[in-house]
């Protein structure tokens, strides 16, 4: 059994307000997913009801493959939206609290601020800490349970360079633990950098489920560069291979129809007599497909629309 | 029994540690300890004229416990307080969020907070039962009956817990403390105005009104009657009230009630 967690046409309205709309997807043990969307595309309302702070308005989920049950909840780490501590506490007496709900002993406090880089702020209050360290203790929280899964809501969010840099580092520590992962994030590079598997959520709705790479179907382009750039342009075009093509600043910029490799294009170039001074393949970034996602469901929802 | 220690720990984590909480926890049960030593130290002074409570009959059995149970009552306002500060924090530290994705059910949730208030409901109850049963004892000469009135000691027990439920509800309804706090202050007043337009508008002895949570446990612990006449005579100037049994459901009726709106309350809320 090797399914985390199976989501099953999960929904939560919020009166007239759909927040998230027919949610289903499965996550794999060990992997890292990322829950990416905009800003108020339902990743946080999404968690909060697997995490039962949220009540469903329709739908179910399963932890581990089994039935709903409040143990369950204690073999996952979760820190949600911004660290919540007791101010007036201080990191170890917090942590404490946390160990006694989720029934783990005291001994594991120090390896995990270790683990963070806060041992020695242990005996400071929380509300003398820094964003960055108050995110830091969160998660030192979450992974006090050994948990096989740990779920991030906007880990880095409002963090500076330093900080977000810092909790990466711990993110993939964690990853490379075996833990499996879910992060929440509205951004992509973050997603794209730690993540394996995306989710992507627009107005409530799951738009893609999958693999990283494949979020595109897409062949990706080339990038070319010739001493004599009209006549390249004339061979691409008689090419079945290339849907566009489009000349910025001396580099020709050709969209893959059809699969093909950088040397076999470079070969049928040289047999055309054109020596190439530029060649690179490239896909775009997780930034321009998560647009085209969220363009192409625009799209579809403005033509629903007008058929209606 | 495990499970009420752990939740315990969890609370004596969150209250002990707060300092105004501490302080007031402190002041409180010091108060209320010394009580039955304070209260025969003290002697108001009308008119120029010191009244010694004591040589007025205010501590010999059986008077003493309804007059001490009346008396300490008045403090239960200093932990009604820290029962609604320490719910109210948890919704403005977003803390019951978290404790709630760390594992702990929402019952478990309330439970622990009721568990602190009857702790301190059977810790004052403790405490006031060992002041009237030592006053008493000091100050009665004639031989009587020690336990008649005691009844009164039940009553201030259900009393605080009606007190304490209501406030653990407002706290869980309002979410803000100085809020909550008001309400229980209207709360009372509204139903002290309800019962005076009955009373004014009804001839019959009884009254509906009296069955309302604050009235009902406010009978259970009622005013010590007073019979001035005894003072020529140099007996007690008290007189026995009799302890009304059927408040006690009225007050077992309305524990239950908070208790259980409570619980629907944290249940149905998103968080």
């Amino acid at each position: 059994m090797n399914t985390v967690l199976e989501i099953d046409k999960l929904s939560k309205h919020f009166g007239s307000l759909v927040a998230v709309d027919d949610i289903s997807f499965s996550v794999e043990k060990g992997n890292v997913y990322g829950l990416l969307g905009p800003n108020g595309s339902g990743k946080s309302t999404t968690l909060g009801m697997i995490l039962d702070v949220v009540n469903p308005t329709k739908g179910t989920w399963r932890w581990f493959g089994e039935t709903h049950n409040p143990d369950s909840l204690k073999k996952i780490g979760a820190i949600i939206e911004r660290p919540n501590f007791y101010p007036y506490l201080s990191a170890a007496k917090n942590l404490q609290t946390v160990a006694v709900i989720k029934q783990t002993p005291y001994s594991r406090i120090d390896e995990k601020l270790e683990l963070v880089d806060l041992l020695h702020r242990k005996n400071d209050m929380f509300s003398a800490f820094s964003l960055g360290m108050k995110q830091r203790l969160a998660i030192a929280a979450a992974l006090l349970n050994n948990p096989e899964v740990v779920i991030l809501d906007e880990p880095t969010n409002g963090l500076d360079p330093q900080g977000i840099i810092k909790i990466r580092e711990i993110i993939k520590h964690i990853a490379s633990m075996g833990t499996t992962i879910i992060l929440a994030s509205h951004l992509l590079d973050e997603v794209e950098k730690v993540c394996s598997h995306v989710v992507v959520l627009n107005k409530g709705k799951s738009i893609y489920c999958g693999t990283v790479e494949n979020m595109s179907n897409e062949l990706g382009y080339f990038e070319l560069g010739a001493a004599n750039i009209d006549e390249l342009v004339n061979i691409l075009g008689n090419m079945p291979d290339f849907e566009k093509i489009v000349i910025k600043q001396n580099i020709v910029s050709a969209t893959l129809k059809n699969d093909m490799d950088a040397e076999k294009l470079n070969k049928i170039l040289v047999n055309h007599g054109i020596y190439l001074n530029h060649l690179v393949k490239r896909k775009n970034n997780l930034e321009q497909q998560f647009l085209n996602l969220i363009k192409n469901e625009t799209d579809v929802t403005i033509a629903e629309n007008r058929m209606e | 029994m495990k499970q009420m220690l752990r939740l315990l720990k969890i609370e004596w984590n969150k209250i002990y540690n707060y300092k105004t909480a501490r302080i007031f926890i402190i002041i409180y049960f010091a108060l209320l300890a010394s009580m039955g030593y304070l209260v025969t130290v003290i002697k108001p002074s009308i008119d120029n004229i010191s009244i010694d409570l004591a040589r007025l009959g205010a501590y010999i059995f059986p008077y003493v416990w309804n007059n001490i149970t009346y008396f300490a009552d008045f403090a239960s306002l200093f932990l009604g307080i820290i029962i609604i500060t320490n719910i109210t924090n948890e919704y403005s530290y977003r803390t019951i969020k978290q404790n709630l994705i760390d594992g702990l059910t929402k019952k478990e949730f309330l439970l622990s907070k009721l568990f602190v208030s009857l702790i301190f409901a059977v810790l004052s109850t403790i405490i006031v039962f060992f002041a009237c049963l030592g006053l008493g004892l000091a100050y009665t000469q004639n031989p009587v009956s020690i336990f008649n009135g005691a009844g009164f000691v039940l009553g201030y027990f259900l009393k605080l817990s009606v007190f304490f439920s209501l406030c653990t509800l407002l706290a869980f309804w309002i979410r803000r403390s100085g809020f909550a706090f008001i309400l229980v202050i209207l709360w009372r007043l509204g139903e002290i105005i309800i019962s005076g337009i009955e009373q004014i508008n009804s001839n019959s002895n009884f009254h509906i009104s009296n069955l309302l949570p604050g009235n009902a446990s406010a009978n259970l612990l009622p005013l010590p009657g007073l019979k001035l006449k005894n003072f020529l005579t140099g007996e007690s100037v008290f007189s026995l009230n009799n302890f009304q049994y059927e408040y006690c459901i009225a007050a077992i009726v309305y524990i239950v009630i908070f208790t259980v709106l409570s619980y629907r309350l944290l249940k149905k809320r998103d968080l």
